[in-house]
């Protein structure tokens, strides 16, 4: 188990390493002189002069060789400073802490709606396997993938904020405005939930001791609810920390159709701005946010499913 | 102060202007005299048959609060001078200059001003008005409020032309300015929300915002709502709300939807898209003004082939102004002539001659021409409103008569970059005043060292819409003088250049609307629409 | 030869593909793939939408750009089955004309993903340890973002067309197929044709070319397909987003991102594309759960991730 751990921590680190590069290289690849385009902003679109280039490149350190720009980026990054917006007084470090909590509200109670949705779902397709209700649900789990996020949003706002007038189009704040984000987001992953749940309670179902149990007499629902729902859960669960990615994705669709604040927000206005500190800022964040919940679900995985082995764990 | 349709523009928009710097001549203006003024074609409330001033409300009750939709998010962090609110919008901060629904400069907090010298300007402060937390408004507030401003933007020196140390106490109640250079434009620049008298004791870090308007604030959701109370010691007419919330709602069809849903109870600017649903909804109306802008494509006089007058006025014939704004702008503002807003007194449009609708004779000028084949390209601003729509209805016009051309939508700052450098034959915007003072628009617009023009000016002696030559003589002749007939004869000249050179093909002049449930009266929506005022806003059961 | 034996030639070489094409209808795969009722919609959605895309000019009389202001916002009717659009145009033309768009894109993303994934994964899994090694952390390091977010930004830098999307979705889209194709490498490597065929002096490209690749088609193929549904979706959310086509293209994303403002009033703007892009994404993703079924016995358990 421990060598797992240190592999997978190595691994990681060294993962962490390679992302804070392209991050850092991502500044690079911009049209233009990324001095040039700074000063630029600041003056409203005025041309700057050579010489105010060239004083702005010696105080930012713009002319040191670029790994020495890259030691001082993550010294600073390590100390939390992850710079400055180029458009407004803050810091970056401070917009994603304000950014953070709507989007993980969002992401959670995007979750409970997938699991509302697909573990009644998954259970019904693995029990009629291959049956009617099977292909039905298949399919519902297919549409659900398939439905862009942002047409969702648009027509459960037109049928439940319009037509009906049950719930608010938009706005970021009470309760009744998480329900349609949530929804939206939410269906999307009842989708990949669902298929997972399938195909997992299907081995389960197969398994030794469930067949024991159902030779035994007991009453069929018992058997699949008690057993095999409390089996087949434990890896999908798990891997829905996989599905970290899949959230952000969807957020940042869900936070412009609905208004709300956020870091998929924050992430859209700035690359239309132009905001290469924030851009960057949250790629990084967003990535070691990735790495580190891959990384604590692989080996939370392997420490509750004791079917897999620890030794040559795949890449 | 340049406004655009866009929010996040604003800033960057503002910096340009004031970067630009003006160069200032001498002459003289007189204080707020400027009773004669052209209003053009306005129109004050919208349609006739359900206008909320006939209504009869002796059955009703009143609602103390009401809930304004806005899609300017006025908490935007980088107003920390201000204690954490743009001076848009929510009438809790004010300047010394209002701007009447006319463009006249209104005394406000100043009762009166004068020009005193070449450079000096002195204006009285308005005694006995008072402050949210309850102090007088002095000469020292509004030295403090100005040298905040100086001291914050970069930019604010270049666009008010003071600098730091140039405004001092004459007494309690007068400050004197002294411009940089001379410029007649003074006090119509300062009639602009963003220069607003507040108490220094305002703190953003405790969302203390210390105005002197009739809505104090009460708290700030960042990003979300503003919501304010009546200040009982308004120095004007007290407000008939005792609660005023201001939402923030950037989508323009959202904030249509909310307002049918009854979340809220006006939205500003809603779609045009919405406009003919609103107007059959009984329980919804319109309101409109005009005001001081103008929708155009900007042609690119320096680049081939649309460097040949004859493919301009070719271009100007293949376009219906009245189609255009009947249909993809539903009928929100008028169908354009030239690039000045009739609703500025020195606009050209009653004189200058409309170039038809007629693809023949815009066929007939093609073939004059030089064009020949090539594709000319059509630069327009993802945050323009409708500004995709009509880029392709400009398009197919030139379809109809044998000119190709291609689009690019880029988003705010990617355009400015590509309009600048001269990419684009045709740029689409829309450019009008945010301020009392509206003649920067002819200015940066259309003369060789105005924002638009300055750069390929300076870097290859070229330019985009600038004519130069006798344009830019008459423009700062009208820019230098202070008296009104004389500005007014010189930018009309301007304009008349421009059009027969055809250097635009002029679209619409420019209407804000606001929608409002039918319980709301008195909403005073501002030919500048950030002077819209709440005062007189009454919501019933 | 004589023209007669030509033509002999040619009838027999038909007849052989007749019945190489019978055999294929009755192999077990075939058979097995038609037990899903599922594997046929999929199959169905999949050729209408390349028929749609190959005849638009025929299947309708309009011009995906011909604007009839005069016309604008109609509702569904015989002439104009889906209505028109805000510019008057015929929506159903453009999904037609949409469709050859998406498609496009789709193929050239899942041909570049494919190319650089096979280079890439071929590369690792025959050459093995260093190599094997840097390129496969290369490929962890990209995987570590987010795939759509980083599309994103990538697309955001390089500013809007389609072009860039294409170039976003490629460099976020080959890591997969390099992982899938360098692991079936390894486990075909090991085997002892293969290592008889290196003894025997047989060079590498040929060992590849002849032994490894034909047997990572079938991942690879499952791969594409599921793929092509993901990189539709893709390009429609960040079309969406304003990064991808300009007007006037007939792009679906596009279209929902420019109706969004006719909702309420033209329901038809926006509920067609979104239909379409639907659709679409779901005929790739049931035909590449048949195919999966039939070509990749071995549960893959690859989780598709729905984008935008």
């Amino acid at each position: 188990m421990w060598k797992f751990v240190l592999q997978r921590s190595v691994s990681a680190v060294f993962v962490l390493f390679g992302v804070s590069v392209l991050t850092f290289l991502l500044v690079f690849f911009t049209p233009g002189d990324p001095a040039e385009t700074i000063l630029r902003q600041q003056m409203g679109g005025q041309t700057p002069s050579a010489e105010a280039i060239e004083q702005f490149r010696a105080n930012q350190g713009l002319n040191d060789p670029i790994p020495v720009q890259y030691v001082d980026w993550v010294l600073s990054i390590l100390q939390g400073d992850l710079g400055q917006s180029y458009h407004s007084d803050s810091s970056v470090t401070q917009l994603i802490v304000d950014n953070l909590w709507p989007t993980f509200e969002l992401a959670l109670a995007g979750m409970a709606v997938a699991l509302l949705i697909a573990v009644p779902t998954g259970v019904i397709s693995a029990v009629h396997k291959g049956g009617r209700l099977d292909y039905g649900s298949q399919l519902a789990a297919l549409l659900g993938l398939s439905m862009p996020n942002f047409w969702l949003g648009y027509l459960l706002m037109l049928i439940f904020a319009i037509n009906l007038s049950v719930l608010p189009t938009s706005g970021y704040g009470t309760i009744d405005q998480l329900v349609l984000p949530a929804i939206t987001l939410g269906t999307g992953m009842a989708a990949i939930i669902t298929r997972l749940l399938r195909s997992s309670m299907l081995e389960v179902l197969d398994e030794e001791y469930i067949r024991t149990a159902r030779s035994k007499g007991l009453r069929e629902r018992i058997v699949v609810y008690k057993h095999t729902l409390r089996n087949a859960l434990i890896p999908v669960i798990t891997i829905i920390g996989l599905q970290f990615g899949y959230l952000l994705n969807g957020a940042v669709i869900i936070e412009i159709v609905f208004q709300r604040p956020g870091l998929g927000r924050l992430l859209i206005d700035s690359i239309f701005a132009r905001d290469y500190p924030i851009v960057q800022g949250l790629v990084l964040v967003i990535a070691v946010l990735f790495v580190v919940t891959n990384f604590l679900v692989d080996v939370a995985y392997r420490y509750v499913d004791p079917r897999i082995s620890f030794e040559g764990a795949p890449k | 102060m340049t406004y655009d349709t866009s929010n996040k523009a604003r800033r960057t928009v503002l910096k340009t202007v004031g970067a630009a710097g003006l160069v200032g001549m001498a002459g003289c203006l007189g204080g707020d005299d400027s009773n004669e003024s052209g209003n053009g074609n306005g129109n004050g409330n919208g349609n006739g048959d359900d206008n909320p001033e006939d209504r009869d409300r002796s059955e009703q009750e009143r609602v103390p609060h009401a809930t304004i939709a806005i899609n300017d998010d006025p908490t935007r962090d980088d107003w920390n001078h201000y204690g954490g609110v743009i001076p848009y919008w929510t009438n809790i901060l004010e300047p010394l200059v209002w701007v009447s629904n006319e463009m006249e400069l209104v005394p406000w907090l100043a009762s009166d001003w004068e020009q005193t010298g070449e450079l000096t300007w002195e204006f009285s402060l308005r005694e006995g008005v008072q402050f949210h937390n309850g102090e007088e408004v002095t000469a020292d507030e509004v030295i403090f409020s100005f040298e905040t401003i100086l001291d914050e933007w970069v930019w604010a020196p270049g666009w008010l032309h003071i600098e730091s140390g140039n405004i001092v106490a004459l007494d309690e109640y007068t400050v004197e300015f002294t411009t940089t250079d001379p410029f007649p434009t003074f006090p119509g620049t300062i009639a602009h929300n963003l220069v607003a008298i507040q108490h220094p004791d305002r703190d953003h870090t405790e969302d203390r915002v210390i105005g002197t308007g009739p809505f104090q604030l009460e708290e700030i959701e960042q990003h979300q709502e503003v919501r304010t109370s009546a200040f009982e010691d308004y120095w004007n007419d007290e407000p008939i709300l005792e609660e005023l919330t201001f939402r923030v709602i950037e989508d323009p069809n959202t904030r249509t939807l909310s307002l049918e849903n009854r979340e809220i109870d006006v939205a500003l600017a809603p779609p045009r898209s919405r406009i003919a649903s609103i107007e059959s909804d009984d329980s919804l109306y319109l309101d409109r003004q005009n005001r001081p802008g103008a929708g155009y494509a900007g042609i690119n006089i320096h680049k081939s082939p649309t460097d040949d007058v004859a493919l301009r006025q070719a271009l100007n014939h293949a376009i219906s102004q009245e189609t255009t704004v009947d249909t993809i702008l539903e009928g929100v503002g008028d169908p354009g002539r030239g690039p000045i807003s009739p609703i500025i007194y020195w606009s050209a449009h009653d004189e200058i001659t409309d170039y038809e609708k007629d693809d023949d004779r815009a066929a007939d000028l093609v073939s004059e021409s030089d064009y020949d084949g090539e594709s000319l390209e059509i630069l327009v601003a993802n945050d323009l409103v409708d500004g995709r729509e009509m880029a392709q209805v400009i398009q197919g016009s030139l379809d109809g008569i044998g000119v190709n051309s291609d689009i690019q939508v880029l988003e705010r700052s990617a355009f400015s970059e590509a309009e600048r450098d001269g990419e684009a034959h045709l740029i689409l915007q829309e450019r009008g005043s945010n301020s009392g003072d509206a003649d920067y628009i002819i200015y940066e617009g259309f003369h060789s060292e105005g924002d638009l023009n300055q750069r390929l000016y300076e870097e290859e002696g070229t330019g985009l819409h600038n004519l130069g030559g006798e344009v830019d003589d008459l423009i700062e002749q009208g820019f230098q003088t202070g008296d009104e007939d004389e500005k007014a004869t010189a930018y009309k000249e301007a304009q008349q250049h421009i059009v027969d050179q055809a250097v635009t093909i002029p679209l619409y002049y420019s209407e804000f609307i606001a929608a409002a449930h039918e319980n709301i009266d008195g909403a005073e929506l501002g030919a500048i629409p950030q002077f819209s005022r709440w005062t007189d806003l009454e919501h019933w059961e | 030869m004589t023209d007669a034996d030509d033509t002999t030639v040619a009838s027999t070489s038909k007849s052989t593909k007749r019945t190489r094409l019978r055999s294929l209808y009755h192999s077990r795969k075939a058979r097995q793939f038609r037990a899903n009722s599922l594997n046929i919609v999929g199959l169905v959605i999949v050729l209408a939408i390349i028929a749609s895309a190959l005849f638009a000019p025929f299947l309708t009389p309009y011009d995906p750009t011909e604007q009839n202001l005069e016309n604008r916002l109609e509702s569904p009717s015989l002439e104009h089955p889906m209505g028109t659009d805000q510019l008057g145009r015929d929506i159903l033309t453009r999904l037609v004309y949409g469709a050859q768009i998406s498609l496009r894109i789709g193929v050239i993303v899942v041909a570049i993903s494919l190319g650089i994934g096979t280079v890439v994964g071929v590369t690792a899994g025959y050459a093995g340890g260093y190599v094997d090694e840097a390129l496969m952390r290369f490929v962890d390091i990209l995987l570590a973002f987010p795939g759509l977010l980083l599309a994103l930004v990538i697309a955001g830098i390089l500013g809007p067309s389609l072009t860039n999307i294409m170039i976003a979705l490629a460099v976020v889209g080959w890591t997969r197929y390099a992982r899938v194709i360098r692991g079936s490498v390894l486990s075909v490597k090991e085997q002892e044709y293969i290592k008889a065929s290196q003894l025997m002096g047989v060079s590498r490209v040929r060992i590849i070319l002849r032994h490894i690749l034909p047997n990572v088609i079938g991942p690879v193929v499952v791969l594409a397909t599921i793929d092509m549904a993901g990189v539709i979706l893709g390009t429609a959310g960040l079309s969406f987003l304003g990064l991808g086509a300009q007007p006037p293209t007939p792009e679906w994303g596009t279209m929902i991102s420019e109706g969004r403002n006719y909702l309420q009033d033209a329901w038809w703007v926006v509920n067609f594309p979104g239909m379409a892009i639907m659709l679409a994404v779901l005929g790739f993703n049931l035909l590449g759960d048949g195919l999966r079924d039939v070509l990749d016995p071995r549960d893959t358990d690859a989780v598709q991730n729905k984008g935008l």
